[in-house]
């Protein structure tokens, strides 16, 4: 029988946790459509998450958590009742309506002592480990401060500042790699992006999270994130494999609302360098540390920009 | 380790805005229980159960209607690629 918790061990050698979910070894995997864990419970039909057979957004519990009370949370978001469809396909007002329901996981999940830091993000496609197709992304509460954030602080200290803030500075700046601008939110590829299409989505002004942004600011967000997955799927003509995180203030300290740690600013992963060549981390990547691109920003960030165009 | 006090939704968002259209309907299985309906944040209207393994789930339900001014974002020069600056 295999134990149902997480355990977490300190990888000494590179100063980081390990978390061991063994039980997720046995987690569902690519079901048929018929069997969907995520589709609405219909009459007759098989018993799904969601007993109900109608929803329109739902958030509960993983199944097979990687992290749990007392130490941690995961919990899956599943964006509609309708199986097939993206990020990309849903109603204007749906996708508000999920910056929303970020938020206010965010402030629930952040307001439990045994979570450090939230962090919301979807897996997109098989290239990227997905194992159900329905649309949804996922939410871990850390009980501890993760790598990534921690090295977003450490940035915080370098540049003397909100590092996010002075980054999307330089990018106005630059303007080569902006692919979308608003009043309220900035899309561009980043200088030193490690992946061919990584892209970041920051708000211009400086807001630590979810909990900072009034509900216009909410509507622009999630417009642009719309955009850019549209945007995305046009690039090849194919739905468009990625990670997607949102990166936001850490919840140890408090209140959140007040700490001058974090910039709300959403990164995606994607893993693709040409419509049929993945990326993948190999020699340098794993054992230096160093990304090796076969692009450069500035001319990603141009087929990006025509992508976004036609897709509109 | 615990953050402040919860912040309200924003004022720009009246609590009752928007609720859904499509509240849920009784469940389809005996494996769960309702525990609280007509809750809001901002926009949405909560309705959460827990499940007979304990298990949390919230269904979240929000007007389908388009947005007013629904983003204003917009794409830069498509297929230049030269310096904006």
């Amino acid at each position: 029988m295999r134990p149902s918790v997480s355990e977490q061990r300190f990888n000494e050698l590179r100063g980081e946790h390990v978390v061991y979910a063994i039980h997720r070894q046995d987690r569902t995997f690519l079901p048929d459509r018929a069997h969907c864990p995520l589709d609405p419970t219909k009459p007759g039909g098989p018993q799904t998450e969601i007993p109900f057979d109608a929803f329109q957004i739902a958030v509960f519990d993983n199944r097979f958590p990687s992290f749990e009370a007392p130490s941690g949370a995961a919990e899956v978001v599943v964006y509609t009742d309708e199986h097939d469809g993206s990020f990309a396909t849903l109603s204007p007002a749906r996708v508000e309506a999920l910056m929303w329901v970020w938020r206010h996981r965010y402030e629930e999940l952040g307001a439990r002592p045994d979570v450090d830091y939230v962090m919301i993000f979807e897996n997109r496609g098989v290239e990227v480990g997905v194992t159900l197709h329905h649309p949804h992304g996922q939410i871990y509460g850390y009980p501890f401060l993760p790598p990534v954030p921690t090295l977003e602080l450490a940035a915080d200290e370098r540049l003397g500042g909100c590092a996010p803030c002075e980054l999307l500075q330089r990018e106005l700046a630059d303007g080569r790699r902006v692919l979308l601008e608003s009043d309220t939110v900035v899309a561009y590829v980043p200088e030193a992006a490690r992946w061919a299409y990584e892209v970041h989505v920051v708000m211009r002004e400086h807001r630590a999270s979810l909990l900072d942004c009034d509900g216009a600011e909410l509507r622009e967000l999630a417009a642009t994130l719309q955009a850019l997955v549209r945007g995305y799927d046009a690039l090849f003509q194919r739905p468009f494999p990625y990670v997607m995180v949102v990166h936001q203030a850490p919840t140890a300290a408090a209140p959140v609302s007040v700490t001058p740690h974090g910039h709300l600013h959403v990164e995606f992963y994607p893993p693709l360098r040409t419509a049929e060549k993945l990326k993948f981390l190999a020699g340098s990547e794993q054992g230096a540390g160093t990304f090796i691109s076969d692009t450069l920003p500035e001319e990603t960030a141009a087929a990006l920009r025509e992508a976004i165009a036609r897709a509109v | 380790m615990a953050v402040g006090p919860a912040q309200p939704p924003s004022p720009e968002q009246p609590p009752n805005a928007g609720s859904s259209e499509r509240a849920p309907q009784p469940p389809h299985t005996d494996d769960t229980s309702q525990e609280a309906v007509g809750e809001h944040y901002g926009p949405l209207e909560l309705t959460r159960i827990r499940k007979d393994d304990g298990r949390s789930l919230i269904l979240y339900g929000h007007d389908e209607q388009p947005p007013p001014q629904a983003g204003n974002a917009s794409a830069t020069e498509s297929d230049d690629g030269c310096d904006r600056a």
